[in-house]
């Protein structure tokens, strides 16, 4: 391939490019809920902590068998599994 | 084929649709539809909900079983201010690797002596609460563990959520647990935002956190052989952690949270019982302990990410980390459910995570007795390089409009590197893997009062 065409190819694969993000900027213009609109955001199965028992138990497993914690909230442990 | 593209079309219209958002009328249209417990609204204003669970943990081979308990009462005033306790129980029983390799021989653990070392006598004071704290051997060819091993927590946790403005919520609250040689006390702080239309939440959060650990066998001295004098009776470490959130939705049916948290932990953190092998590196067979030792600082960092989104009554959770420490260990998780309405008051929600880590940069199985000791080393598997799947499935179903039973079966797996072919003697044909297998089961009941 020559410098031309491969320059070419560049600026095709540019424009490809930024035709495939077009639609998702006019999808950022319709980012988030209008009030009228939040019933189902408002639903117990679209709670981000869903079934804390369940995730603190989960939690302190993962806590207490490898090394990484922390992320969806503190990392500390409070027990004594270091 | 004409029927065939815009047949497409329509789906792929459709989609976009679902993805972009819907309009008024299908929501209102949706809402009138939904006939499933979990559609309905997850706000408890003006409630008091009482929440209690219990877990059964056992790991494969006879080695940790918990029994953990958890009762929470939460208020949640009409004026929007959350008042919550919890408090835990739970008791851990069985054995738990010391840190030694398998031996071809039979391998005898001493603790570390409470005393002066006069004659021949070793001053051994065995507790009556564990066994970590007493001479015990291992038979040959098995995992070395402290089968002896037993204990129980006790943890409080109180919080309160106060409304300060608009869209401006204070969180603060305190925790403390005690176990027989450990105890933590912690105190939280953060603010959250609700900004845009509630459309984006942003949160900032601030933890301090206070352990001590009193082993029952006293602090033995890091690095000195088996069965050396202690040299203390406690010690202490203090983590203070941050984590800075966003909370996006995208959609009417679709959010994402991504957080960053950072760690820094300062202190003793050693495992008082775990010990590490020094081999002969022709035979490959153990011929010295030491105690492990470990760094006295600890800074973390993370990044979580998380995303639902819902599609009719289902709703796909999908979540990624990225977990970085000045240890050495990089680690990332992936997890996946999906939950699915069953009838009109359960759910089903089949759940898969996926967490794989490199080791920390003072890991080793052992090391060979002609190698200057480093400056610190631990044998723990958990800061070994693993990978873990856990397959989970989680249900619930509301009895009553007020009463609600749950539960979770969940497997854990870790997967590691189990032989070492170039490892001296016998060593090449030992499993050097100590990792965890565990079943859990999780049962719990939510009432509301309203």
């Amino acid at each position: 391939m020559s410098p031309s065409s491969c320059g070419r190819a560049k600026h095709l694969r540019r424009r490809l490019l930024v035709l495939a993000l077009l639609p998702l900027l006019g999808a950022c213009a319709h980012i988030g809920a209008q009030p009228w609109e939040r019933d189902v955001l408002a639903r117990k199965s679209m709670q981000l902590a869903r079934e804390p028992a369940i995730m603190a138990f989960d939690e302190h497993t993962y806590f207490s068998k490898e090394a990484a914690s922390g992320g969806r909230s503190f990392d500390g442990g409070g027990c004594g599994c270091n | 084929m004409q029927l065939n593209r815009s047949g497409i079309a329509a789906v792929l219209g459709a989609l976009a649709g679902t993805l972009l958002g819907s309009s008024p009328a299908a929501a209102e249209a949706e809402a009138a539809s939904a006939t499933n417990a979990y559609d309905q609204s997850a706000s408890e204003v003006g409630s008091v909900v009482a929440d209690t669970a219990l877990l059964v943990y056992q790991e494969d081979d006879h080695r940790v079983r918990a029994i953990e308990s958890e009762t929470g009462l939460t208020w949640n005033a009409p004026s929007g201010m959350i008042v919550s306790g919890k408090f835990t129980y739970d008791t851990l029983t069985g054995a738990t690797p010391n840190g030694a390799i398998r031996s071809r021989y039979e391998q005898t653990f001493v603790p570390p002596r409470k005393t002066r070392f006069i004659g021949g006598g070793l001053g051994i004071n065995p507790d009556t609460h564990t066994g970590a704290s007493g001479r015990y051997t291992v038979a040959p060819n098995q995992l070395p563990v402290d089968k002896g091993f037993k204990d129980h927590r006790e943890a409080y946790d109180l919080g309160v959520t106060f409304p300060l403005a608009d869209g401006l919520k204070l969180s603060v609250g305190g925790a403390a647990s005690s176990e027989t040689d450990f105890s933590s006390y912690s105190a939280r702080a953060s603010l959250a935002k609700d900004m845009w239309g509630k459309n984006t939440t942003l949160s900032l959060g601030f933890n301090y956190e206070r352990d001590g650990v009193r082993p029952f066998t006293g602090v033995p001295r890091a690095l000195s052989y088996m069965g050396d004098r202690i040299v203390g009776g406690a010690k202490v470490k203090q983590i203070y952690s941050l984590v800075v959130g966003v909370t996006q939705v995208l959609t009417p049916r679709w959010l994402i949270q991504l957080n960053y948290s950072y760690g820094d932990s300062r202190g003793y953190h050693t495992d008082p019982y775990k010990i590490f092998t020094l081999v002969d590196v022709d035979t490959g067979d153990p011929f010295f302990y030491i105690y492990e030792k470990r760094p006295d600082r600890r800074e973390r960092s993370s990044i979580y990410g998380a995303t639902k989104f819902a599609l009719g009554s289902a709703v796909t959770d999908a979540s990624v980390r990225w977990y970085h420490d000045s240890w050495g260990v990089n680690a990332m998780t992936y997890a996946v459910s999906e939950h699915a309405p069953v009838g009109h008051a359960g759910y089903v929600e089949p759940g898969l995570r996926f967490y794989r880590q490199t080791a920390a940069r003072f890991f080793a199985p052992y090391l060979g007795i002609d190698v200057p000791t480093p400056p610190f080393v631990s044998a723990d598997s958990r800061l070994s390089r693993f990978r873990a799947w856990t397959f989970s499935l989680k249900a619930g179903a509301h009895l009553t409009s007020r009463l609600e039973l749950y539960g979770a079966a969940e497997r854990y797996v870790q997967e590691g590197r189990r032989f070492d072919r170039s490892a001296p003697g016998v060593l090449a044909q030992t499993d050097l893997f100590n990792g965890t297998r565990s079943t859990s089961l999780i049962s719990g009941l939510r009432y509301t009062w309203r």
